[in-house]
């Protein structure tokens, strides 16, 4: 490694300036979420005059509906996803059976297949069913969607474990059932862990599909309803309160990644590298 | 995509295991009978893949050949929705915002974050660099609808990039960056920067430390030159992670026709039109959506072919150096 004093003064100057413009935004939408309506206008870039915090109670009253909708549809899909994914998965890394390269061709496929492509038939495959505007239209693609990376993930993680394990419960006559619960699942709880993490953001970030399946916004997830509370006021926007909202949609994701950080870096990059 | 141990993995990766679990495998079969397969709890993950996946994949090239406003019956027209697309008067012009979002995207995802990671390895101080990746990488937080909110305000005609070119006397360049046709486009890729925080920086970085120290000193004898050690150490050991970023970035930017959507919509008049959003609108907005599945099925074929070209590409240019 280069000991060089010189060089670190210079790299720790390139960090900086790399983290300013990093979290500019971060700041600024702080700032701005405590600002008057007069206040951001005469002044949207300096720090506020004085502290509204009404902002949040009129933000939170814009979107707690939203909010909840995304507990709910996110809680749902997530079990349902999680528990699907790591079903299948047991499967797939825990028996040998004739057809079954055959079968894991149709998840590696889904790397294949672009969100473009599904949009338009997704959207006619929901509305054929009559689903749309309903909570089945968000809850089944997004139980779906986390099957494809959630399979990848856990397949690895129950490949990993001896199958000594496996025998001796088999000798002790327990059902293969019996042992994905109570052999499976608690040593996977991490891995479980980072497939939910990256389900809930999945839900909790998606703007396009909502907007699509759903003709009123009653039923938004948090996403789409922000921004249908930005634009709710029309041209002219009390940016305070908007700033507010944006706020209240990033702090439970900052919350939740900060609390995992290590399971869902291990996701992403693990999702990733599956590619 | 083909290092995926698929039938083989257990004789690859427990070689010993195997050859136990064999044994134990024949007691157990003395003992219970023969393992019985349980099929059944692969069936809901297969059920949602295929029915939510590959039938609405099927779908859209299906009603591709139809003409369909979602009310009255679908009626079966050949390939007219792919010859009124393909003579579209805006056609051209939003492959070319296309194919210059794609580069630009590519450049930054291949440039910046490389660059960034760099920097990271280079702190010497294992906690210094450990803190400096976790600030770098802590803003993925961000929503994507919260980012672009705020992108929205801060390219703004009275956002902060106007006032801070004001401030320092560079008021003539301020502009609306959005609303100004010749600039709106750029203004666009210019979104999110400085661009570190993300997954091409970690996979970048992930590399870059598993790099062993005993092939840099090597090189150390024999250069000190960063951009030798740059292109002749780094890059070839990272060629893995770049060629993921590439892959990724052509089918990320082809699909990331949402933050146009919210912002200009493809305005102001045609100025940042692309592809995606044609198909989005002309689904969603207009109710065509035999000619919006027809869209969808053309970027669906540029995405597989440039992928499958790239790879190709990428195959051979590898073979020549190595």
């Amino acid at each position: 490694m280069v000991q060089n004093k010189a060089l670190h003064r210079v790299l720790y100057a390139f960090l900086v300036i790399l983290l300013i413009p990093t979290y500019y935004p971060v700041a600024m939408m702080i700032l701005n979420s405590l600002k008057g309506t007069k206040d951001y206008y005469a002044n949207p870039l300096g720090w506020p005059v004085s502290l509204v915090w009404h902002n949040f109670v009129a933000a939170w009253n814009g979107v707690h509906v939203y909010f909840w909708n995304t507990v709910f549809v996110g809680a749902v899909s997530v079990v349902l996803g999680v528990s699907f994914a790591a079903m299948s998965a047991f499967v797939f890394a825990r028996y040998k059976f004739r057809g079954k390269a055959l079968l894991f061709v149709l998840y590696l496929g889904l790397l294949m297949i672009p969100g473009l492509l599904v949009l338009v038939g997704l959207f006619l495959e929901i509305k054929t069913f009559q689903l749309l505007n309903s909570w089945w239209s968000l809850i089944l693609p997004y139980t779906a969607g986390s099957q494809a990376f959630g399979v990848f993930i856990l397949r690895a993680f129950f490949t990993s474990i001896p199958e000594e394990l496996f025998e001796a419960g088999r000798a002790d006559g327990a059902s293969e059932w019996y042992m994905f619960l109570r052999i499976g699942v608690p040593l996977a709880m991490p891995s479980l862990g980072t497939v939910a993490i990256l389900s809930i953001l999945g839900v909790w970030n998606d703007y396009l599909w909502p907007t699509v399946a759903l003709n009123t916004s009653n039923m938004f997830t948090i996403s789409a309803g922000i921004m249908q509370f930005a634009s709710s006021f029309g041209v002219i926007v009390p940016g305070g309160q908007v700033f507010a909202a944006y706020l209240i949609g990033t702090i439970p994701v900052l919350v939740l990644i900060g609390f995992t950080m290590k399971y869902y870096l291990a996701g992403l990059l693990g999702g990733a590298l599956k590619l | 995509m083909d290092n995926i141990p698929m039938e083989d993995y257990r004789s690859r990766e427990f070689p010993s295991a195997r050859e136990e679990a064999k044994q134990v495998t024949g007691k157990a079969r003395r003992a219970t009978g023969r393992i019985r397969v349980p099929w059944w709890m692969m069936l809901p993950s297969l059920l949602l893949i295929v029915g939510l996946y590959y039938y609405p994949s099927v779908n859209t090239l299906y009603y591709s050949l139809f003409n369909w406003n979602g009310f009255s019956a679908p009626s079966f027209i050949g390939l007219s929705n792919f010859a009124s697309y393909f003579s579209s008067s805006t056609l051209g012009l939003e492959w070319r915002h296309q194919a210059i979002l794609t580069v630009g995207m590519m450049v930054i995802a291949l440039v910046v974050p490389l660059a960034a990671a760099e920097l990271v390895q280079r702190l010497v101080h294992y906690r210094l660099a450990y803190v400096a990746k976790v600030l770098l990488v802590v803003p993925i937080a961000m929503p994507f609808i919260v980012n672009i909110g705020t992108w929205s305000f801060i390219l703004s005609p009275n956002g902060p990039i106007n006032q801070l070119l004001r401030i320092v006397g560079l008021g003539f360049l301020a502009n609306g960056w959005l609303a100004n046709s010749h600039v709106a486009l750029y203004a666009i890729l210019g979104i999110g920067f400085p661009w570190v925080a993300g997954l091409p920086f970690l996979l970048y970085l992930g590399g870059l430390q598993n790099i062993s120290h005993e092939l840099y000193d090597a090189f150390y004898l024999e250069t000190r030159s960063f951009w030798q050690r740059l292109f002749r150490v780094d890059l070839p050991m990272i060629r893995g992670q770049l060629r993921l970023v590439i892959i990724l970035t052509i089918i990320g930017s082809l699909q990331g026709f949402v933050t146009i959507l919210i912002l200009t919509n493809g305005g102001p008049g045609y100025a940042t039109q692309v592809p995606g959003l044609t198909m989005y609108t002309d689904a969603f907005t207009n109710d065509q959506y035999g000619l919006g599945a027809a869209i969808g099925t053309v970027l669906f074929v540029v995405i597989v072919v440039s992928t499958l070209l790239y790879m190709w590409l990428d195959r051979r240019w590898g073979s020549g150096t190595e």
